[in-house]
């Protein structure tokens, strides 16, 4: 095991490691300048491409000095060396996932898991009393390596830390309503639900544990799709509530754009109307 | 288990109105009503639990099915461009009710958040002693096929001797 540690990992993307030979079977799949073709590389030889250049799965092959405090036949535990706070554990999978949504739901519970163990671990080990468990999927939520990874921070009373507190802002009412009426659809289809969902004030509802009654309801939904017909009876009985039952195109691209306009609210308008210097080199 | 005056208990059990995006037995999903950012959405169990410690496995994978699966629709229905899952695990970690939660965070380039930190340097030694003192305790997590590189540890329980003779064996072996 090497003694030295001249290369940040964590966070930091790696390019100091030294050159790579290109994946076995990726060696037929480089063009004429012996660049990567990607292209027209299979799956399985982007998928061995990226793991060539992912310095976390070198470091869980053991290729990679590194320290770990944890790992088992899914998953590998290993310290940051460029920690937020002492101890900060970096959670890995031993198959190399980008984000979130590529982990199959028992691998996700397998991770999840073991970040709790490891949070538990982390109280005791370092007599502290509070850990952050945090994961980002996607450049614009701040990831920076190619390897899905679950953060296990350490925090202490009076740490100085502030990355994590969340700030509050407002979000007016009807853009609340934009928001929650597309996530809802989208959600209700992932989940399988069929419901019509409501706008106006009637999309705040109450929470509810669910009945016997309930759940016979649900299950009885569930698999007896209505027709189109059937829906706007449904919708008659319940007319009192505004219902989008299919939003046209338009609307919904105006809403869309709506919605990510409340991400940046502070970004500067569009310059409109004519520039000063365009008139003044009318005169030249 | 329930508690009387907290707010995830109340809107779980149906006492509070809001935006409820998603729930079933033993989960509730809603709207944050003071977002991070747009689509800030809240995971919780129904029932209480105040650390990440004391929720049980089987609801603990509840809670991350649908934090995975609703923070995926927020690519389409909100395009977002990425997403965090982030929890506030004791005060210390700035947790702010006493209920177990999750937050997810939709997040566009350029948006109001910002979770980069300030890397902190730390010496071989220092990082040395963290990898021994976290291993003490994650030999107690099941399902590990452990490796211990230098000393088999058959003492649960230590005396600080034991621990630091560990240490100066260890350094000894790497400068030997």
């Amino acid at each position: 095991m090497s003694g030295g540690h001249d290369h940040g990992h964590g966070e930091h993307e790696d390019h100091g490691h030294g050159s790579h030979d290109h994946a076995e079977g990726a060696h037929d799949a480089h063009d004429s300048h012996g660049a990567p073709d990607l292209k027209n590389m299979t799956p399985e030889q982007i998928r061995a491409l990226q793991k060539q250049n992912c310095i976390f799965c070198h470091i869980i092959a053991g290729r990679v000095a590194a320290k770990k405090v944890y790992e088992d036949e899914h998953v590998v535990a290993i310290l940051d060396i460029n920690p937020l706070n002492p101890g900060h554990i970096l959670l890995l999978p031993r198959e190399h996932y980008q984000i979130m949504p590529q982990i199959p739901e028992d691998m996700l519970n397998h991770l999840m898991s073991k970040a709790k163990a490891l949070s538990h671990s982390v109280l005791r080990a370092l007599q502290v009393k509070g850990t952050n468990i945090f994961i980002a999927n996607g450049a614009a939520a701040g990831q920076r390596a190619p390897h899905f990874m679950v953060h296990i921070i350490p925090r202490a009373e009076g740490d100085n830390i502030t990355t994590f507190k969340l700030p509050k802002s407002k979000i007016g009412e009807e853009d609340t309503e934009t928001i929650f009426h597309h996530l809802k659809t989208k959600v209700n289809k992932a989940f399988g639900i069929k419901e019509e969902i409501v706008t106006g004030k009637e999309g705040k509802e109450k929470a509810h544990h669910h009945t016997e009654e309930e759940k016979h309801d649900k299950h009885h939904k569930k698999h007896s799709p209505q027709t189109h017909e059937e829906k706007h009876e449904v919708h008659k009985e319940h007319s009192p509530h505004k219902e989008i039952e299919h939003p046209d195109q338009e609307k919904e691209e105006a809403d869309l754009d709506k919605i990510t306009s409340l991400f940046t609210p502070h970004a500067k308008e569009e310059k409109k109307g004519v520039s000063l210097d365009k008139i003044a080199n009318l005169f030249k | 288990m329930t508690t009387e005056n907290c707010r995830i208990c109340n809107i779980a059990q149906g006492k509070e109105e809001v935006y409820v995006i998603y729930q079933d037995e033993t989960t509730v999903a809603f709207l944050s009503e003071q977002p991070a950012v747009p689509g800030h959405i809240i995971v919780a169990p129904k029932n209480h639990f105040t650390i990440i410690e004391q929720v049980p496995e089987s609801l603990l994978n509840q809670c991350a099915k649908v934090a995975n699966k609703i923070s995926t629709c927020t690519f389409e229905a909100l395009h977002a461009q990425g997403t965090n899952v982030l929890i506030h695990n004791g005060i210390p970690a700035g947790q702010e009710h006493a209920h177990f939660l999750m937050h997810i965070l939709p997040r566009r380039q350029a948006d109001s958040l910002n979770f980069q930190w300030q890397l902190k340097q730390m010496s071989e030694e220092e990082l040395s002693t963290i990898e021994l003192r976290i291993k003490e305790q994650t030999k107690n997590i099941s399902g590990t096929h452990h490796h211990e590189e230098h000393h088999k540890e058959e003492h649960k329980s230590e005396s600080i001797e034991k621990r630091d003779d560990l240490r100066v064996k260890y350094f000894l072996r790497r400068v030997g």
